[in-house]
């Protein structure tokens, strides 16, 4: 069995400055034991994706607050595609209307946790899909 | 009725109200009687609407005087788009407008910058050129409808005086604020690209902190505020209905901190701004009344009412004692409430419209003198035309139908609200004065303290809600299964994106098509002047912004004018080299 902690890469795609939720997540899961990398605001899909090979993570989590989330989380989803990160897990959390959740899982977002979502409903979540698809 | 059906209608009825503190964690009593206040003396500490310390309000018959304004927030995906908002909510009875741009104007980048891609006119309006300026303000009279501008392109204000002659509308008769940024360091929060630039400093937030480079924050900040100072000078002997200066503490408050922090930690702010600005001579009497606050007007109605209170007499005792201004109008605490962003929930989105009415609530018990009401739907986008409208329509129900605008200040006299005012003022004074201690709140900020507060707050916030030791209905208590919700129709899902791909199509062109000699010459006289600290500045952006030069240009040239690099994300290159 694998004893290494669960690694965990967060960061904000785009220009949105909000990283409350972000940065309570980080600091949850880090509580719950895992390796989180928090790369703050102001990312792309393609640095994340770069610090997501660099850093060996197994779980991609990213934060929305600006209505954009449905053309950057395309754009992430080609960067996992392009660098063949599919075995990592992707997590998406923030002000995510219900209608727009079946289309990032379409996109290959595995969960969607939208604002209000308890914090100890994602760590465990988490906790317990990280590495199931991870080679 | 089952066994178990029966047994919570019991322990509902019987249930107590458990909480002993208000919202932001203040201890408050079970009830109020003549001996909370008896020490209180009220010519000294409460006195008459329009009477210093102004606690009761800033006019002596407030809204029998004025209305506050009804103002609401409005950034629709593209200027054409927005300016058709602004129409609407004017002909259903909005009295003043507020227009908020979209992300990548808010860092000064153009809608064509490579990073923009997927941001742009998603929670604001784009404005990349004079035209677009003009564009939102098409068929408004600037001299007729008050405008407030929050998070704005630097070349705001130069196409908005331009569009003054455009319209003859004299410079005296503008009516407008928010037009120019102090370059006083604010809490690292969302606006302005949050904590990666030193609000609108330009310099990268993580540079600042972790590398310790602090003495180029310092110097850009010294440019930039005697620039401010220019500004202000024009501004007050040009446009004497302009507030141009807007300290906001609504965003600090967002990230979940208390109220006294939020009015505390933009005071501060705002006193660190008047240090610099009377050091280089000029009138605390002139440069305050210029001055305005945006605050936020959270759930919990008395402390939210108490704050505004309080704020205002912490506000005029500072700037009498500590400041010398003599002038009422300095001495007037005035500003706009956004009801709370951050208390609307995504769990059943409709009851946000209670929770906004009694916000707005409590800014107009509190005196506030401008308000917008967050749209139900605020947790999931920026408001759609129904939210936008209902929003209004609370804020109507508010000034019309419930009475509370009859009567300056009725809470006043209250055992608990004369209190509670007590405590609030000796609490933000208290913030005050340790940020002075400090050396103020660009220090404050840097050192890192602020960030921690903040933290502190949300975490404390989140424990809370997970431990249900505080409830939000529909969040973590009163739920119902995500598929029984309502599913809102997002302001995204009904605008034709294709709008915001031709918009920046067209800017392509218009940059394609434009004399770039004129333009190269009208930045390279923009950046000398910045370089050389000119006190015209403001008159160089008006020909920018004649010249066909755009948002990422005059802030880029503006940047590398106080050495700094042109691109605030580092991946564009001057282009005109």
């Amino acid at each position: 069995m694998d004893k290494r902690k669960i690694r965990v890469l967060l960061g904000k795609i785009g220009l949105d400055g909000h990283d409350r939720g972000i940065r309570m997540i980080a600091t949850w899961l880090s509580k719950a034991g895992m390796e989180v990398v928090y790369m703050g605001t102001h990312q792309t899909a393609e640095r994340m994706a770069r610090a997501a090979v660099d850093e060996d993570v197994d779980v991609i989590g990213l934060s929305f607050q600006g209505a954009d989330h449905i053309p950057l989380v395309r754009m992430m989803s080609a960067q996992i595609k392009s660098k063949h990160l599919e075995d990592r897990l992707l997590v998406v959390g923030g002000n995510i209307p219900r209608r727009d959740v079946e289309v990032l899982k379409q996109m290959g977002v595995d969960a969607v946790f939208p604002s209000g979502t308890p914090m100890s409903k994602c760590v465990a979540y988490v906790a317990e899909n990280a590495l199931k698809r991870r080679k | 009725m089952s066994t178990q059906m029966n047994r919570k209608v019991a322990s509902g009825y019987f249930e107590k109200a458990e909480r002993q503190e208000t919202w932001s964690g203040m201890p408050v009593k079970a009830v109020y009687t003549p001996d909370d206040i008896k020490d209180i003396k009220y010519s000294e500490r409460i006195a008459d609407p329009g009477q210093y310390p102004y606690t009761r309000g800033i006019y002596e018959n407030m809204y029998r005087g004025r209305l506050w304004s009804r103002r609401q927030i409005t950034g629709c995906s593209t200027p054409k788009l927005t300016n058709e908002r602004l129409k609407y909510l004017i002909s259903h009875g909005e009295s003043a407008i507020n227009v908020i741009c979209d992300q990548p104007t808010q860092i000064q980048i153009d809608s064509d910058h490579p990073w923009a891609e997927g941001s742009v006119g998603r929670a604001g309006t784009p404005i990349c050129t004079m035209q677009d300026v003009w564009t939102i303000m098409d068929g408004i009279r600037l001299d007729e409808t008050s405008t407030m501008l929050t998070a704005h392109s630097p070349i705001t204000l130069p196409s908005y005086l331009l569009l003054a002659d455009k319209q003859g509308v004299p410079y005296s008769e503008l009516r407008v604020s928010g037009v120019i940024t102090p370059p006083t360091v604010s809490a690292p929060v969302c606006l302005y690209g949050g904590r990666e630039s030193a609000d609108q400093q330009g310099i990268p937030w993580s540079t600042v902190v972790t590398q310790g480079n602090n003495e180029q924050l310092y110097a850009v900040q010294q440019k930039r505020m005697k620039e401010f100072a220019d500004k202000l000078e024009f501004i007050i002997k040009n446009c004497d209905k302009m507030y141009p200066a807007n300290f906001n503490g609504y965003i600090i408050r967002e990230v979940g901190v208390g109220a006294a922090e939020e009015v505390a930690w933009e005071f501060a702010r705002a006193f660190e701004a008047f240090d610099m600005l009377t050091k280089r001579g000029m009138d605390i009497n002139l440069i305050a009344q210029k001055v305005s606050f945006t605050f936020s007007a959270m759930i919990d109605i008395f402390e939210e009412a108490v704050k505004f209170r309080a704020a205002r007499r912490v506000w005029a005792r500072n700037l009498k004692e500590r400041f010398g201004a003599t002038d009422p109008r300095a001495l007037w605490l005035k500003f706009h409430v956004n009801t709370a962003g951050v208390m609307m929930e995504r769990q059943q989105p409709i009851i946000n419209i209670v929770r906004a009415a009694y916000g707005a609530l409590a800014a107009v018990l509190g005196g506030t003198q401008s308000l917008q009401v967050a749209g139900y739907d605020e947790a999931i986008a920026i408001p759609t035309e129904e939210a936008a409208t209902i929003a209004l329509r609370t804020q109507q129900i508010l000034a019309y139908e419930t009475g509370v605008a009859t009567v300056a200040d009725p809470l006043g006299g209250s055992y608990y609200v004369e209190s509670l005012t007590e405590k609030m003022d000796e609490k933000m004074q208290e913030i005050i004065d340790t940020i002075d201690r400090m050396g103020g709140m660009t220090k404050a900020v840097i050192s890192g303290y602020i960030d921690r507060e903040m933290e502190k707050a949300w975490l404390r916030y989140q424990q809370e809600l997970e431990e249900k030791k505080r409830i939000v209905v529909g969040v973590n208590e009163f739920t119902i299964p995500e598929e029984e919700d309502v599913d809102v129709e997002a302001y995204h899902h009904q605008v034709d994106f294709d709008l915001v791909h031709k918009y920046i199509e067209e800017l392509k062109e218009f940059k394609r098509t434009r004399s770039r000699t004129k333009v190269k010459k009208a930045l390279e006289n923009l950046r000398a002047a910045v370089e050389a600290g000119d006190p015209e500045i403001l008159r160089f952006e008006m020909e920018c912004c004649k010249a066909g030069c755009t948002t990422g240009e005059v802030g880029g040239v503006k940047r590398l004018g106080v050495g700094l690099p042109y691109d605030p994300l580092g991946v564009v290159e001057y282009p005109f080299d």
